[in-house]
């Protein structure tokens, strides 16, 4: 999956979220690309993703900021969560930035969930594999 | 409001002497010419073959498609050995007059006597100086010439040669291996710590130059020693290579801490290969700054091979007028409980380029291993840039990485403060670039740190518009 955005009028907003569940034996991979050509401009990105046990992920996040988008603020988020013991997930988030007047961020994380958020669910009478379920239903929502 | 350019000192070490030289082979690389290296160098049969089947790889190999543009470099233009002086000397006196003349400008027989352990100076292709403490050299440790390791620990220099950065490894770690010479080899004994750093100054001299020194760091279990090395160059209108490929293995328990002070004239390409293995609950530290050179591209890599094993990457990038920077750091985690933390900083002014260039890979298997990267890149005017490469791959469920980028110009907020409370806006430019680096600048020794300080603070020329 490919998604492109460019923002070439100026005070342009955009924002592109993505949630994803990586089933058993799926193999994902979603490059998104922000390109920013106008001033005043802002975009972010957002991306969640659940990858079950033998699922497969690669995100690929660019964002290009060109000489012309003076004053454009960018942001972009990668997190992953990975359940079981044979998920995978590689992030490549990355920034291509060609002028000074810019603020230009992007964050990524992976990994597993919290084993307090599991504990706790668990403790208050719910089974371990409903007290998963909850968890990553409420991650995606 | 006044607008502020920004200028980099003038490049302090770009003078030259007559260049000096006991032998120097023809231009350019063949294998005739490694085959005269070796000759030169009096090896045996076993390192010859080393050297040729890397020359055939170095030849079979295209030059990167990634990263900066190394199109112009031209591999026939180059002196690939240049032999200064006949002996390596154990003091000051007996090295030649101009190369000792360079090394007094440069301060390092200064530096030696104040806080250092041990010193090593490489001129060109050869280390024409060495010497290590007394105290260090009864304890076992050694600290000598690559060159002269070869000669005197050949088992234990084979035992790890070429181990984790092998001939074919990339088309730059092949061509290091085929006329390598010179370099530091550093064997630290089972649980003696070295208080004091041991230094290896590089310096290339004369024009056209390929320096490809080879440097071997063993730190024995529950060892402690810290590297430091520093490199400058002269300024020549025709490139110079710097090649270097530097292999350290750290034992369990033990834990070493390089330094690097990279600052060449803009006329040399340095394209060095760096990586470090280790083991249980081993330390590896990297604290790389990167101030000079034309292309740089050097990225620390770190294996972190045993259980609880850590790695830490601080790198600093300045990158100004032509210069692209391209650094980063890898770190490869192959077992459980491993950590590794990389903190990347970078400056573009001037129209200069740099990079974040990094891979964190976690196998599967490392379980709770954790890994987190931070980089954030300061742009100071409109024509510099700056981009970030990284990739994370996990394929271990209870690992984690986390990664977090920025890049900006200098807050208008954070000026508006330190401006508010009576700062002229150019030093409060300086404080807040000073402020930037500062996590990085205060993990060098002292000395190197205000080097570095100085090195980093800019000449701003302040104009009302």
């Amino acid at each position: 999956m490919k998604y492109q955005q460019i923002l070439n009028q100026p005070h342009d907003v955009q924002n592109f979220t993505k949630n994803i569940l990586v089933k058993s034996g799926e193999t994902i991979n979603l490059e998104s690309i922000m390109e920013f050509t106008a001033p005043h401009t802002t975009g972010n990105t957002l991306i969640k993703a659940v990858v079950m046990p033998g699922g497969n992920l690669t995100l690929k996040g660019i964002i290009k900021i060109k000489k012309t988008a003076k004053e454009s603020q960018a942001f972009l988020k990668h997190s992953v969560l990975l359940i079981g013991t044979d998920s995978r997930a590689v992030s490549i988030p990355e920034l291509e930035i060609e002028n000074n007047d810019v603020h230009a961020s992007h964050a990524s994380a992976i990994g597993p969930v919290d084993p307090d958020q599991l504990f706790y669910l668990m403790s208050r009478g719910f089974s371990r594999p409903v007290a998963l379920d909850l968890i990553i239903k409420s991650f995606l929502a | 409001m006044s607008t502020t350019s920004y200028k980099k000192l003038p490049y302090e070490y770009g003078f030259s002497s007559p260049e000096i030289s006991v032998f120097k082979t023809q231009q350019g690389i063949s294998k005739d010419v490694v085959k005269i290296i070796s000759a030169i160098k009096d090896e045996d049969d076993k390192m010859l073959s080393f050297r040729l089947r890397a020359y055939q790889y170095f030849i079979d190999q295209p030059l990167p498609t990634w990263g900066p543009n190394l199109s112009d470099i031209n591999f026939d233009n180059i002196f690939y050995y240049l032999k200064p002086s006949d002996k390596e000397s154990h003091k000051w006196e007996d090295v030649p007059t101009d190369i000792k003349n360079t090394y007094d400008k440069l301060g390092i027989p200064e530096a030696e006597k104040q806080y250092l352990g041990g010193v090593k100076a490489q001129y060109e292709s050869e280390v024409i100086y060495g010497s290590l403490m007394k105290k260090l050299s009864d304890q076992g440790v050694i600290f000598c010439g690559m060159d002269e390791a070869l000669k005197k620990y050949p088992k234990l220099v084979w035992q790890y040669f070429g181990k984790i950065v092998p001939p074919d490894d990339n088309k730059f770690a092949s061509l290091n291996s085929a006329v390598w010479s010179g370099g530091s080899f550093i064997y630290i004994p089972k649980n003696v710590h070295v208080d004091l750093p041991l230094q290896t100054y590089f310096r290339i001299n004369s024009q056209k130059m390929g320096q490809f020194e080879r440097t071997l760091i063993i730190a024995d279990e529950g060892s402690f020693v810290h590297y430091i090395e520093g490199c400058t160059a002269p300024i020549y209108s025709t490139d110079s290579l710097h090649a270097a490929v530097v292999e350290v293995f750290v034992k369990k328990n033990a834990r070493v801490r390089y330094s690097t002070i990279q600052n060449w004239s803009t006329n040399v390409y340095n394209l060095v290969t760096k990586r470090a293995q280790i083991e249980e609950n081993g330390v590896m530290e990297w604290v790389d700054g990167n101030l000079g050179s034309k292309v740089t591209m050097k990225y620390p890599s770190n294996i972190l091979a045993g259980r609880g094993a850590h790695a830490e990457v601080l790198s600093i990038a300045v990158a100004s007028g032509i210069q692209h920077i391209d650094a980063g750091a890898k770190a490869i985690h192959l077992a459980p409980n491993t950590t590794s933390r990389i903190v990347s900083k970078s400056i573009s002014l001037n129209g200069g380029h740099s990079s974040y260039r990094g891979v964190v890979y976690i196998s599967k298997g490392a379980t709770n291993a954790r890994s987190k990267v931070v980089c954030d890149a300061l742009i100071l005017d409109k024509n510099s840039r700056s981009d970030t490469y990284p990739i994370n791959k996990n394929s271990e469920s209870s690992a984690f990485i986390e990664h977090e980028a920025t890049v900006s110009k200098i807050g208008q907020d954070q000026l508006f403060y330190l401006m508010s409370r009576g700062f002229s806006q150019n030093e409060a430019e300086a404080m807040i670039v000073n402020g930037f680096v500062e996590p990085i600048v205060k993990e060098l020794p002292m000395e190197y740190s205000l080097e570095l300080n100085r090195l980093i603070n800019l000449q701003m020329e302040g104009s009302v518009a």
